[in-house]
C-alpha cells in the first residue's frame, strides 16, 4: 500500500514550484489583452547578443512610431460617438443591430441602435429596461429576455416555459435565428436535468406571432436527435439554421470545458435526416466548428489555428492558414483571424476578410486586435465584423474583455468599409 | 475567475514544469472561459471546468513546443535541488513520460491536491475511473517511487 501523503510529499517535492509573476492573476484578462504571449520568445531573448539587442532597439523604436501614428490615424477614422435620433428606415428593411457605446457610458446600455448596411443610416431602434440580444441577420427581431421583439417593440415570440422553464437555466436565449428572419433553431435540453448526460434534440421554434395569436405560444417540432447534453455546460450548439437552404448544423463538444469539438452533424430540417457528419474524438483536435448562414460549407478550426473548409457533401473543398469566424451569405467569403500557424492566439492575430476558394485577401483590418464576431448581410455580400479596440479601454476599465470598445466595421465584398462605428457591441453574428 | 487563477497556475505548473508556459496556459484558459462563458450552467462550480481547459491548454502547449530542441534539459529559476536530487530527476522524467490523461489524474489529486469527485469530473469520467487511473499513473512510476505496493 503506497501512503498518499508521503506520495504526495514525494510528487510535490519531484516537480518543485516555481510562483508565478509579480501581477499575474490580478488582470489576466486585460494583461493578455495588452500583452498578448509575452512569454513566447522569452528564450530567444535569454539567447540574444548584442547586434540582436540593437535590432530590437531600431525596431522597437520603429514600432512604436508606426503604432503612434497609425493610432492617431486610427483615432482620426472612427465616427464620433453620438445618440443619433430614431432609425428611420421601415421595419423590414435590414439593419444591423447594436448597443452604442456612447449610450453605454453616459450609463445606459439598454438602448439599442441600427445602421442600414450600406453605412449611410442610423438612429435609435428600440430602448428597453433589460439587456437585449441576440438578434437575427436581418435586425427585425432581437431577444429581450424572456420575449423576442420586433424593432416595433411588438411581443412576436415567448422564452419563459419550455426548455427555459428547467432549474438553473437562467435568463439567456440558446436558440439561433433561422436565415428567414422568422424562425430559430434550439437544441434541449439546454443542461442535463439529471448527473449524467442525456441525448440532446434538435428542434426548429415557430414564434407565436406567427399563428397571429400571441396567447399559443412558441411551437416547437423536433428535428434529429444529435449529440449528448451535459449537466453543467451547454456543450451541443446550432452552429446554422437555414429554413431556406434546408439545413442545421449542430456542434457538440466536450462535455466538461466545451472548448474541443467531438462531432458535429449537417442535418435536413424538414425530414431530419443526418446529411453528413463529423466525429473528431480520435482524430485531431478541432477546437471551433463554424457553419455557413445555409449549413453549405463548414469550417473545421485545428488547435494550431488552421482551417479546412468542408462542401454541400462533406468533402473538404478548401484550407487557410488562420482560423474562420464566419462566412458572407453565400459562403463565398470567410472571416478569419489570421492566427500564425502552431500559436494558438488566434484571437490576437489580424481579422481578414478571405476568398476562401483563392486565398484572396479582399480586407484587412487593424492589426493584433480581438475578432469579436461577425455577421453577413442577408442576402447581400457585404459583412460586418467587430474588433475589439485593445488601445482605448472604457473608463480605464481592464478589468475583463467587456473593459474594451468594440469597432464595428461594414466590408463590402470588394473590401470598402462602408461604415464604422465605436461600439460596446452588435447584437447579431 | 480571479481566486481560480493560481489553484490552475498550479495545475499548469505541475503538467508543463515551466513558469511561462504555465502562466500562458492559465491565461489562454481565462480567456477560453471567458469566450464560452454563456455555456456554462449559472450557479454550478466553475472549478472543475475552468481547470478542464487548463488541462486541454497544457496539452495544446506540450503537443506545440516547437522550441523543445532549443529548450536547455530543465527551466531555468528552479528551486534549489533537494539532497535526493537524482531521485527526484528520475521521478520527474518518469512523470514527464505519462500519457496526458494519466499526468493529469496524477497531477490533480497529488500536486493540486483535489477530490477523486472533482478529478472525475476535470477528466469528464465517473469517480471510480479517475480513482483507477490515478491508481495507473502511480503504478507506472512505481519503479521511481521505489514503492512495492500496487494500491494507493
Amino acid at each position: 500500500m503506497i501512503d498518499e501523503d508521503r506520495l504526495r510529499a514525494r510528487l510535490q517535492r519531484a516537480l518543485g514550484y516555481e510562483p508565478p509573476s509579480p501581477g499575474f492573476g490580478a488582470q489576466p484578462l486585460s494583461k493578455l489583452a495588452v500583452g498578448t504571449s509575452v512569454h513566447r520568445n522569452a528564450e530567444e531573448s535569454r539567447n540574444s547578443n548584442l547586434l540582436a539587442l540593437v535590432a530590437a532597439v531600431i525596431a522597437l523604436a520603429l514600432v512604436v512610431t508606426l503604432v503612434l501614428g497609425a493610432r492617431a490615424l486610427y483615432r482620426t477614422q472612427i465616427t464620433p460617438v453620438r445618440t443619433g435620433p430614431h432609425l428611420t428606415v421601415s421595419p423590414a428593411t435590414p439593419v444591423i443591430l447594436f448597443i452604442d457605446l456612447a449610450v453605454v457610458n453616459r450609463g445606459n446600455g439598454t438602448q439599442i441602435d441600427g445602421m442600414t448596411w450600406d453605412g449611410q443610416v442610423s438612429g435609435e431602434v428600440y430602448t428597453i429596461d433589460i439587456g437585449a440580444g441576440p438578434a437575427n441577420s436581418a435586425g427585425t427581431l432581437f431577444v429581450a429576455f424572456p420575449d423576442i421583439l420586433d424593432r416595433s417593440g411588438r411581443v412576436v415570440g415567448e422564452l419563459g416555459g419550455g426548455p427555459y422553464a428547467g432549474p438553473g437555466v437562467g435568463a439567456k436565449f440558446f436558440g439561433m435565428f433561422a436565415d428567414d428572419e422568422l424562425h430559430y433553431c434550439q437544441v434541449v435540453p439546454f443542461f442535463a436535468p439529471s448527473a449524467s448526460e442525456v441525448p440532446a434534440t434538435l428542434q426548429l421554434v415557430t414564434p407565436s406571432a406567427t399563428f397571429g395569436d400571441s396567447s399559443v405560444g412558441d411551437e416547437a417540432r423536433d428535428v434529429a436527435q444529435v449529440g449528448q447534453i451535459s449537466p453543467n455546460v451547454n456543450n451541443v450548439r446550432v452552429a446554422a439554421c437555414s429554413v431556406l437552404g434546408d439545413r442545421a448544423v449542430v456542434v457538440e463538444t466536450d462535455p466538461t470545458a466545451g472548448a474541443l469539438v467531438y462531432q458535429y452533424w449537417v442535418v435536413q430540417l424538414s425530414t431530419g435526416r443526418v446529411l453528413w457528419t463529423h466525429d473528431l474524438r480520435g482524430g485531431p483536435v478541432s477546437t471551433q466548428v463554424v457553419a455557413s448562414r445555409d449549413g453549405q460549407y463548414v469550417a473545421e478550426i485545428d488547435a494550431t489555428g488552421t482551417t479546412t473548409i468542408f462542401g454541400p457533401n462533406g468533402s473538404a473543398v478548401g484550407h487557410l492558414t488562420g482560423s474562420v469566424e464566419g462566412f458572407s451569405w453565400d459562403g463565398s467569403e470567410a472571416v478569419v483571424d489570421a492566427c500564425p500557424s502552431g500559436l494558438s492566439y488566434c484571437s490576437y492575430a489580424q481579422a481578414t476578410v478571405t476568398r476562401w476558394r483563392d486565398g484572396v485577401v479582399v480586407w484587412a483590418g487593424p492589426h493584433a486586435q480581438i475578432l469579436a464576431g461577425s455577421q453577413p448581410e442577408p442576402g447581400g455580400a457585404s459583412l460586418a465584423i467587430e474588433i475589439v479596440d485593445r488601445a482605448h479601454p472604457i473608463n480605464g476599465d481592464t478589468s475583463g474583455m467587456s473593459g474594451y470598445p468594440t469597432v464595428l466595421y461594414v466590408v463590402s465584398s470588394e473590401g470598402q468599409v462602408l461604415g464604422q462605428r465605436e461600439v460596446a457591441r452588435m447584437l447579431g453574428g | 475567475m480571479a481566486p481560480l487563477m493560481f489553484p490552475a497556475y498550479r495545475l499548469a505548473f505541475g503538467m508543463l514544469r515551466n513558469r511561462e508556459e504555465a502562466e500562458d496556459a492559465v491565461q489562454e484558459a481565462a480567456l477560453s472561459a471567458w469566450k464560452h462563458r454563456e455555456t456554462f450552467r449559472p450557479g454550478a462550480d466553475p472549478r472543475p471546468w475552468f481547470f478542464a481547459i487548463v488541462a486541454n491548454r497544457c496539452r495544446s502547449t506540450r503537443r506545440n513546443r516547437w522550441s523543445r530542441l532549443l529548450r536547455q534539459a530543465e527551466p531555468t529559476g528552479q528551486s534549489r535541488p533537494a539532497p535526493d536530487v537524482e531521485g527526484d530527476l528520475d521521478l520527474r522524467r518518469a512523470v514527464s513520460r505519462l500519457r496526458h490523461d494519466d499526468r493529469l489524474a496524477l497531477v490533480l489529486r497529488f500536486y493540486v491536491d483535489l477530490p477523486y469527485e472533482e478529478i472525475a469530473t476535470v477528466l469528464g469520467i465517473s469517480e471510480a475511473a479517475a480513482r483507477s487511473r490515478t491508481q495507473r499513473a502511480v503504478r507506472r512510476l512505481r519503479p521511481e517511487l521505489g514503492e512495492p505496493g500496487e494500491q494507493i
